[in-house]
């Protein structure tokens, strides 16, 4: 089975295509929203990527590959990214994260049994002069301890 | 009360709609540019300005739009480079949340200079709120006419592409930056050529930081003098730094080039956390190498740092107190660099690769002797040697802390 | 400008880099990642120099030249920084045998050694001796490594014919990736991942079968390890010897190096300096020339049938007895059907033979210039043929009429793809899309059989003219067809590149006609991609001759209705139906076939590689290919065998020594070839068959014939014929070589998904075509590049073959048992 899109992403990507001089160039953008759509890019995501843009499949491999932000496999509801670089480890992000892994009772890379939350590190975020930060989806939350932790994650839907 | 460029109404609500811009003096420098100034008034105010890039390199702004070739029947685009990678940095996210009208304005005004009709803002992929937001702006700007055909009656046009990144921080580099936005992996491009004459889809290319771009409106309104004296004579106008690690008060600070870093530090973000010494300083982003304690009275200005072995950057300061370790210091550094190294060229790959084990080896407790050595050999093959400068932005630090923690270090292996 | 190198002051031209400088002045700067043809990618970084006025080091390989630069390239620093970053290679490849004090002993006694699946050390590694890193380091001199080896674990990939891909010795330099993409068009290859993760890879990490790679082998002759692993050559000695020769497997004439060890063929590999490939080659030049050499497959001794057995015995009495037997025929009784396979030498002494010893004028004439005799007959002279086939690449426009190009004839697939990169557009007309379909601007998806009504009505479009049957008939709409004329206006010279099947059959004449006369009214060039190795050079002995040769089919339905009764079959892949075996069959051939076992008499004929003889491309560049091997057993060359059964026949003028006294008489005889000498073939690889002078052409009217409509019903699927070439005299290369079979097969019948759904078939599924010619099996292969409605094949097999003089053929498809 091929996927297929609603109405109103191909228009979406129509107009993200028009954009740019070269159909190519739309990749990064067009995955983005394929990724908003099915959760993930995985083979399937590629080859639809590869066909909308008419370029070969091993060249949205090699974009895909490159790129930290698109998840090979879809990932929970709630995708947790932990910083864990410079000024955020200072402030204490192991425990953050330490806190995280056992209130979920996952490991960075896991997804919980109810698909509700994936937990990842990622390299810096932005967010240094609130750090601890994460990230909820695209949602920032800064100078993170246990209490606050517990607010965000319980108060989501 | 110090002058303010960019972030004086940061505070304002709402600040990010056109309305409440407008009643600002919103978009005036646009008018001014597009109806009374012409490109080379415009370019030559640039100049005088003496506007580093605020990316990190620190190239003079309106110089890098003068290598652009006039003539020529290629387009010719703007990238604008929103790519805030570097650790530490935090600047571009905050003009962009509270004021992106600045940075359109910007733009529009630097694209009329220099004759260009297209600009993509390259933003990084986790900033999705931000672009949504930019993109909003956009669309304002569009309805009111400072975008799209014929801006404001002067025949100019304009139109402004939001293109998210993905998730890798050599994407900040120009030439990578490029290849990206073409829909390739961020692997940078051999200079020659540059980017001025082929740089987006083979076309000549301006590609400017967010911060350096903002500050093109005041330079329009208020003129190349006023925006000097802000600052430095050859390095003009404010910066906005910012402070994070262990003071006090970590924040966004906009204060004049030449500003001291001691003031920065104990002065502006309110002095050491808990009372703690200080133990060293990264003063312009993770690439910039470090400052111990004794060597941070120094003002903080691209010639200056640079003769103190250390550079500006993105003016983002990362402040370590007498309790932080150099070696997860050291740790945290070559894992990033390890993970962001494109992998083309040897001694980046490998090298980030080796120092990453070696000093996870370290922090394991199973140092060995020669680790430090070898440490600084493999950063030393990078040292201008690599494909890109992220082989220089990983080794510098590197070194600087071989150098000036060697003591500590050692410690950690004996 | 002048460039001072180490002190030398060097006069150089522009737009040349410091390395390519430096390697012609014969001065070393090591490199691993840059390579002749591809852009640079400095990512070595073992070739940095220091430039004077310039901080640091600069890549030489992607730096240009400037006059007065000043550059140094082996100073102190720089040998220790070569050093280091060849170190750091070095502890993520396997090192302990570069720096082994025993490695010379080592290399003699261990070559065995480098059977076993694991490469941990160079004596294990089967491109022993043939390895880039290897001779860097000899020649920087690596001792010590300061880090601990780290093998990187991968998988090593077995799972695809012809090599396998060991990337733990890859040193990520991406020639592979580069050349795949920039050079051959492909594709297949690409960087993975990034960082010290970075690793080459196909899409989704399949098999290269499964990810579009044409197993050119381009990615393994310029890897500088021993990363990409020839299966044919794991267990075979070291080479110790090279030389050249031509592939004989196509029109294009590629020149090959060839690897000889302990007296084997133990590879062969594409010549850098070859003037047609440049250092290109396909999968068959490739990969299977061995073969055709070892396969067992081979017929080493003479054979005669007696008391209806074919029994092994000497030359002399095998040539009596042919002779003896076809004295008895008359003239007409006999016939000789040849290949074009076979050298200038060959072909010419099998011509002499029908026409001065047999004096029969039943000899076949080469089909894929059948057409061109005609047009010159009534343009009144020949048209130039002569071309060069790196002109394509600067065409701005190129129409082609062949979609299997990419297969039939990749190395001027090639260029048509650099010249698309370098801005041209391409016109794709034909009843199949292109299996590169992304390199097309305009495709003209046409009907089978319908090229002479697309063309006729170009044409018509070009002059002016409003109507034509196009849209109709061949079911391309009109403004697509508009298109095309306005694109062809309004480019310079464009370049029609055609294949010979749509040159033959009954429109074929009106199709050449049409193409003629596009090509004068867009003041464009026509390039003929002919067929086999010597089709051009046949067809130049043939026009010599003052008898007419006759069309392979009409020779054997005299077969069928008896009026010939002796045949001499030379090389030929034809095979004969049942009722065509004649009463005296002689096979001159070089494997086992259908034919020989129902053969009167075979003659073991010695094989391209063993035998040395003159050949003319499809541009009509002559060119010697070598002799490299010894004929095995007692073959051999076939102007011996020919001219030694005339001998026997009484015939003197068949006193030959060696082939080039057949030259010699060839060149006193045929102007075409007045140039042409053994020594002047080795001396230049530049001569030409001499053409008349080009006249001016004059437009003819082209008669749009339409075909008839056939019996729908019953034969509801509409098979198109397209060349692979994948037969080498009597063998099919994809029934004797596995690797190949798996890779692409004769026997392949494509069809579109939708069809294949409708008749629930799948992939590899057995199957029977069914025409009102006979019937045969194939194999089901499942393509985006036919419509529904349509299938192809490739003519290799009797019942499509015996009909190419049609194009195109109704069939119907039966599922197999």
């Amino acid at each position: 089975m091929s996927l297929e899109f609603s109405d109103k992403t191909k228009k979406t990507i129509d107009k993200i295509i028009a954009r740019y001089p070269q159909k190519e160039a739309a990749l990064l953008p067009v995955l983005h929203v394929i990724q908003k759509e099915f959760g993930q890019i995985s083979e399937e995501e590629e080859i639809l990527a590869a066909s909308l843009l008419g370029i070969s499949q091993v060249k949205v491999r090699e974009v895909v590959s490159f790129y930290t932000m698109f998840n090979r496999k879809a990932v929970g509801k709630y995708h947790i990214q932990v910083c864990s670089n410079l000024t955020c480890t200072l402030m204490g992000a192991a425990n953050i994260l330490n806190f995280i892994e056992e209130k979920l009772g996952i490991k960075p890379g896991e997804t919980t049994s109810d698909k509700r939350f994936t937990l990842s590190t990622v390299e810096c975020l932005g967010a240094c002069e609130q750090a601890p930060s994460m990230m909820v989806n695209f949602d920032y939350h800064g100078h993170l301890d246990k209490e606050k932790i517990n607010e965000i994650l319980d108060n989501l839907e | 009360m110090k002058e303010k460029v960019l972030s004086e109404h940061f505070s304002i609500d709402n600040f990010f709609k056109l309305d409440v811009y407008l009643k600002h003096n919103g978009y005036q420098a646009v008018k001014k540019a597009l109806t009374e100034l012409n490109p080379e008034k415009i370019l030559k105010e640039a100049k005088a300005a003496n506007l580093r890039g605020r990316g990190g390199a620190g190239f003079p702004a309106g110089v890098k739009w003068g290598f652009v070739p006039q003539n020529g029947d290629k387009p010719k685009y703007m990238c604008v480079n929103a790519d805030e990678g570097e650790p530490g940095t935090i600047k571009d996210r905050y003009i962009m949340t509270h004021n992106p009208h600045l940075l359109l304005e910007g733009i529009i005004i630097s694209s009329y200079c220099v004759g260009i009709n297209t600009a993509y803002i390259y933003i990084r992929g986790e900033y999705e709120n931000i672009a949504l937001r930019l993109e909003t702006a956009i669309d304002e700007a569009f309805q009111k006419g400072f975008l799209g055909k014929d801006i404001l009656g002067s025949g100019f046009d304009l139109d402004i592409t939001i293109h998210r990144g993905a998730g890798a921080y050599i994407c900040g580099e120009e030439t990578a930056l490029l290849e990206s936005l073409e829909g390739k992996r961020g692997n940078p491009r051999l200079k020659p050529p540059f980017p001025a004459s082929i740089g987006l889809f083979q076309c000549p290319t301006v590609i400017n930081n967010v911060e350096t771009l903002a500050n093109i409106p005041s330079i329009i309104l208020k003129g190349a003098e006023w925006f000097c004296a802000l600052g430095l004579p050859n390095d003009g106008g404010t910066r906005i730094f910012g402070v994070s690690g262990m003071v006090k008060n970590p924040g966004i600070y906009e204060l004049p080039v030449g500003t001291n870093l001691k003031d920065l530090i104990f002065k502006y973000a309110g002095g050491m956390k808990e009372g703690k010494k200080l133990k060293a300083v990264i003063p312009g982003g993770m690439s910039s190498p470090i400052l111990k304690a004794d060597e941070i009275d120094i003002t903080m200005d691209s010639d200056t740092l640079m003769k103190a072995d250390s550079m500006i950057g993105s003016g983002a300061v990362i402040v370590l107190d007498e309790d932080t370790s150099i070696l997860d210091v050291l740790t945290i550094i070559t894992k990033f660099y390890s993970h962001e190294s494109c992998g083309q060229c040897t001694p980046c790959r490998i090298g980030n690769s080796w120092i990453k084990k070696i000093v996870t080896r370290i922090s394991r407790g199973e140092g060995k002797d020669g680790d430090i050595d070898n440490i600084a050999r493999l950063a030393s093959n990078m040292v201008g040697k690599t494909l890109c400068p992220l082989g220089d932005a990983a080794a510098m630090p590197i070194l600087s802390i071989v150098k000036k923690f060697r003591d500590e270090l050692e410690t950690s292996i004996k | 400008m002048k460039v001072i190198i180490d002190g030398k002051t060097i006069e150089a031209e522009e737009n040349k880099t410091i390395l390519e400088l430096a390697r012609e002045n014969g001065i070393y700067i090591p490199s691993l990642c840059d390579h002749p043809g591809l852009a640079p990618f400095s990512g070595c970084r073992l070739c940095l120099v220091q430039i004077k006025g310039k901080k640091g080091y600069s890549p030489s390989c992607s730096i240009y030249i400037e006059d007065g630069m000043e550059v140094k390239t082996s100073t102190q620093q720089l040998r220790k920084l070569r050093k280091n970053i060849l170190e750091l290679i070095l502890t993520e490849h396997p090192n302990a045998c570069l720096m082994c004090a025993e490695k010379k002993e080592c290399d003699e006694y261990k070559a065995t050694i480098r059977k076993v699946g694991e490469v941990t050390g160079c004596v294990l590694c089967p491109n022993n001796g043939d390895c880039e890193l290897q001779e860097i380091v000899e020649e920087i001199g690596v001792d010590i490594v300061d880090f601990p080896s780290y093998y990187r674990d991968l998988e090593v990939k077995r799972d695809d014919p012809f090599f396998d891909r060991n990337y733990n010795l890859c040193i990520l330099c991406g020639r592979c990736v580069r050349i795949c993409h920039e050079v051959r068009g492909c594709s297949t290859l690409s960087f993975v991942k990034r960082g010290p993760e970075t690793v080459v890879s196909t899409s989704m990490d399949q098999r290269l079968i499964d990810s579009n790679c044409q197993f050119c082998g381009a990615c393994m002759d310029v890897c500088p390890t021993g990363a990409l692993i020839e299966k044919g050559r794991k267990y075979e000695s070291l080479a110790d010897d090279k030389t050249e020769m031509l592939c004989p497997l196509c029109s294009v004439g590629c020149r090959l190096e060839v690897n000889l060890g302990e007296g084997r063929l133990l590879n062969t590999r594409p010549a850098a300096d070859g003037p047609a490939n440049h250092g290109q080659a396909c999968v068959k030049g490739r990969f299977l020339i061995k073969d055709l050499v070892y396969i067992e497959k081979r017929i080493e001794k003479p054979l005669i049938r007696r008391e209806k057995k074919l029994e092994e015995v000497g030359w002399d009495e095998a040539l009596d007895w042919v002779a003896g037997k076809l004295k008895k025929y008359k003239g007409k009784e006999t016939a000789v059907i040849r290949s074009a396979q076979v050298s200038c030498e060959d072909g010419y002494v099998l011509r002499k033979f029908a026409d001065e010893v047999l004096k029969t004028g039943n000899i076949s004439s080469e089909p894929a210039f059948s057409s061109y005799r005609e047009l010159a007959q009534k343009l009144g002279f020949m048209p130039a043929l002569n071309y060069k086939i790196e002109e394509i690449s600067s065409a701005e426009t190129i129409f082609l009429l062949s979609s299997n190009i990419s297969v039939s004839h990749p190395i001027v697939w090639l260029e048509i793809v650099k010249a698309v990169k370098n801005g041209a557009r391409l016109i794709a007309a034909g009843p199949m899309e292109l299996q590169f379909d992304r390199f097309v601007s305009l495709q003209l998806r046409i009907e089978p059989g319908t090229e002479n009504i697309l063309l006729g009505s170009l044409q018509k479009i070009l002059t002016g003219g409003e109507s034509f049957k196009a849209a109709k008939e061949s079911k391309v709409a009109e403004n697509a067809l508009r298109e095309a004329a306005e694109i062809l206006k309004s480019s310079k010279s464009p370049a029609f590149i055609f294949g010979s099947e749509s040159i033959q059959g009954p429109v074929g004449m009106e199709v050449l006609t049409a193409l003629w006369n596009i090509a004068l009214l867009s003041k464009g060039r026509l390039y003929h991609l002919g067929l086999e190795s010597n089709s051009r050079g046949i067809f130049e002995l043939d026009r010599s001759f003052n008898k007419k040769s006759r069309q392979t089919g009409l020779i054997i339905q005299d077969i069928i209705d008896n009026k010939v009764k002796a045949l001499y079959l030379a090389g030929s892949r034809i095979e004969l139906p049942k009722k065509a075996r004649p009463e005296f069959l002689i096979i001159q051939d070089s494997y086992v076939s259908k034919n020989t076992e129902i053969a009167d008499a075979v003659l073991p004929a010695a094989v391209s590689a063993e035998a040395e003889g003159v050949f003319v491309n499809m541009e009509g560049r002559v060119q010697k290919s070598g002799k490299v091997l010894e004929p095995p057993g007692k073959t051999k060359p076939d102007w011996w065998i020919t001219s030694q059964a005339a001998k026997r026949m009484g015939a003197e003028a068949f006193d030959y020594k060696k082939p080039s006294s057949i030259i010699k008489e060839i060149r006193n005889k045929l102007p075409g070839f007045a140039n042409v000498t053994y020594p002047a073939l080795e001396k230049s690889k530049e001569i030409f068959i001499k053409e008349e002078t080009p006249q001016k052409g004059k437009l003819f009217t082209q008669k749009i014939i339409s075909l008839p409509e056939g019996n729908n019903k019953r034969y509801p699927f509409r098979l198109v014929l397209f060349y692979n070439l994948d037969f080498y005299r009597n063998l099919s290369l994809s029934e004797a070589v596995r690797g190949f079979r798996i890779f692409r097969n004769s026997q392949w019948i494509h069809i579109c998904l939708e069809d294949a759904d409708k008749l629930k078939l799948k992939n590899g599924d057995s199957i029977e075509v069914l025409s009102p010619h006979g019937k045969t099996k194939v194999i089901v292969r499942i393509t985006k590049t036919v419509s529904p409605g349509i299938v192809a094949a490739s003519p290799e097999y009797p019942i499509f073959n015996n009909t190419a003089s049609s194009n195109v053929l109704k069939v119907m498809i039966k599922r197999g048992k």
